[in-house]
Formats: C-alpha cells, structure tokens, sequence
C-alpha cells in the first residue's frame, strides 16, 4: 500500500490522532470535523475519547455544565452506526 | 481483505463498553471535584511546554525552509551574519517578553499593597476552547482560588478564574460566548452579552450619547474595565442602540496575565 493510497486503519488513526491532538493545541471545529468524519465512516471508539478529553480540559468547572462534545460524541457514535451498517458494509 | 473492524462480531458491545467507561469517568471526575481533569491540565501544560521547545528546533534548524530559499540564504549570508541574526532575534524575543512583564510590575505597582496577585503564563490558544475558557499555567500551588480576578497588562479584566489545579487554572472569559455580565459606560448601566474572541455587544437606548473607545465598567468585578466601546450602531427607525464592545488587546496574542486575589 503506498503513502498515495494510505489504508482504511491509517486514515482512521490519521484523522484520529489530528483530533485527539487538536483538543490540545488546534481549534475546537477541528476535534469537531475528525469526530464527525470518525462517526461516518467508521466504528470508532476514539470519538467517544476525543469528545471525553476536550470537555475535561476546557470545560469550565465552576459549576456543572453540559458535557457537550462528550454527548455529542455519543450520539455519533450510536446515531451512526445504524447508517454505517446499511451503507458501508461490503 | 476485509477491515479488520468489521470483523468484529460484536462491535456494538464494544462500543456500549467504552460509552459506559466515558460517562463514568466524568462522572467520577464530577464527583471528585475535577481529579482526572486536572491530571489531564497538568498533561497538556507539559504537552504544550514540549512541542513549543521541538516546534523551535524545528523551525529553527531550517528544516520547513524551501530548497529555493535555502540556496539563496547559502548565496547570500556568511555564518557569522547568520550568528548575528540569531542573536538579535533572540534579543528580541527577550525584549518582548521584558516589555511584557515590565507592564505588569507598573500594573502591581499602581495596585494597593493588600492587592497584590501573581502573574501566570498563558498555556493554551483562546481558540481551542469551544466554552471561552483558557488554562494558565499556576494553580492552587501558586495561591491562586476559584473566582480570582484575570487581568492584561493594562488592567482590564478578562475572565475570572473558574477552576484550579495544583499547578494550573482554567479562566472563563468575561466575554466567553453567550455569557452575560452587568456593565457601565457612559453613566448608563446595561447587560453585555459576549461572543468569545474578548468581543460582547449590547443594547442600550438611542437616547444615551455613548462615546467610541469610551471604557466600559463591571461593577460585578470591583469596578474593573472590561472592554472598551468599539463601535456604535444606531438607527433612527430604532428606540435602541447597539454598542459593540471589545476588549483592546488581542486576546489570542496574550502571553502573560495577572492574576488578582478574589479577596480584593
């Protein structure tokens, strides 16, 4: 496989890396576009990680607030994955 | 050749598990008054501290410079231009950063003796934060307490402190988007509703005569500035007037900020 035409698992670990990575130094739409991108295409775990790490870093704490990247995670991963099953699988 | 994803029997499982785990991670951090966020804040400071250092060596070993710009740097400088050179931009990066902190010792030193604060370095991008927050880099350890005032260099307030690790602190900002706060200009009082970025906006009556660049007041802050008018829309069709009010330095571009007691 050449690095023209990268395989399934590495553009998955590609764009997840970029997100995890992007809740620490990038901005916030970034971690956004790679959990939605994961959501869509694959089952991944990751998303859920990625929406974890940027409310637990940002959020602000004083009192308690909506998790909203955790959450929208979650509705990624579960929203999707009935259309990943009808649409992408061989 | 099938991904090896798909052949997992049950994805569905898997995926419930980990859902299970991350709800109660937060939960648990929720319940412990933030113990893995803070151990997460303490990560990405050091995370940060060394990706700027490798960021430097890249950028300054010339590996990202094209091979056209390279050529002509090699035509054109002698080794000991280019030591030169070095030198004086390292002069200037300590100059600037001297200016800086030289602004706050005028701001410490134009505050009362009982309101003396610390002054933390800024460790994240405004941007990255999708709540209007940003992490400093002192904490608890440093005497700094939820609710302690976060100012620039000029003394105007930009956040007040919302949460604190051992060794750092994550800052709301006044005008975090959607946040709302009390503010005076112009002897009129009226409701400032933010949005991110150090700009807010508000709605005053058409009657009022409010001035461009005219400082605009917190009283909820001690009377502090929180922002300067920056421009005024108004329409004769209207009985209100819109202020656009931002805050004079770029928020993005701070590096250091003073922190101030909530006591005082």
């Amino acid at each position: 496989m050449s690095i023209f035409f990268p395989s399934e698992t590495k553009i998955r670990f590609a764009v997840g890396a970029v997100g995890l990575l992007g809740a620490f130094f990038l901005p916030w739409w970034i971690p956004l576009v790679c959990m939605v991108g994961l959501a869509l295409r694959y089952p991944a775990l990751e998303v859920l990680v990625i929406g974890l790490v940027m409310d637990m870093l940002w959020l602000p704490g004083e009192s308690f607030e909506l998790p909203v990247f955790l959450i929208t995670g979650i509705a990624l991963v579960w929203i999707c994955a009935p259309l990943r099953n009808q649409f992408l699988r061989p | 050749m099938m991904n090896s994803y798909r052949q997992n029997k049950s994805p569905h499982r898997r995926l419930f598990a980990l859902t299970a785990l991350v709800i109660f991670l937060f939960v648990v951090d929720v319940l412990t008054s933030g113990s893995v966020r803070h151990q997460l804040r303490g990560g990405a400071v050091v995370f940060r501290e060394w990706s700027a250092y490798i960021g430097r060596g890249i950028s300054g070993s010339g590996f990202f410079s094209t091979r056209a710009s390279l050529e002509a740097q090699n035509r054109s400088l002698t080794e000991e231009l280019a030591q030169y050179e070095e030198r004086a931009g390292a002069y200037e990066v300590v100059r600037s950063e001297n200016e800086q902190l030289r602004a706050f010792v005028r701001l410490v030193e134009s505050m009362s003796r009982d309101a003396q604060g610390v002054t933390a370095p800024v460790v994240s991008s405004v941007r990255t934060s999708p709540y209007g927050t940003f992490l400093i880099g002192a904490g608890e350890a440093e005497g700094i307490v939820r609710g302690s005032f976060v100012l620039t260099s000029g003394g105007f307030v930009v956040g007040t402190v919302t949460d604190t690790g051992a060794h750092t602190a994550i800052v709301g900002e006044v005008f975090a988007p959607g946040a709302s706060i009390e503010a005076i200009a112009g002897g009129a009082a009226f409701s400032a509703v933010g949005s991110g970025g150090g700009n807010a906006r508000a709605k005053v009556p058409r009657a009022l005569t409010i001035q461009i660049n005219e400082p605009v007041m917190a009283p909820e802050l001690g009377q502090r500035p929180i922002g300067i008018v920056g421009n005024i829309a108004s329409s004769t069709a209207s009985a209100s007037q819109d202020l656009f009010i931002v805050l004079p330095v770029n928020l993005s571009s701070l590096r250091y900020v003073y922190i101030l007691p909530v006591r005082n």
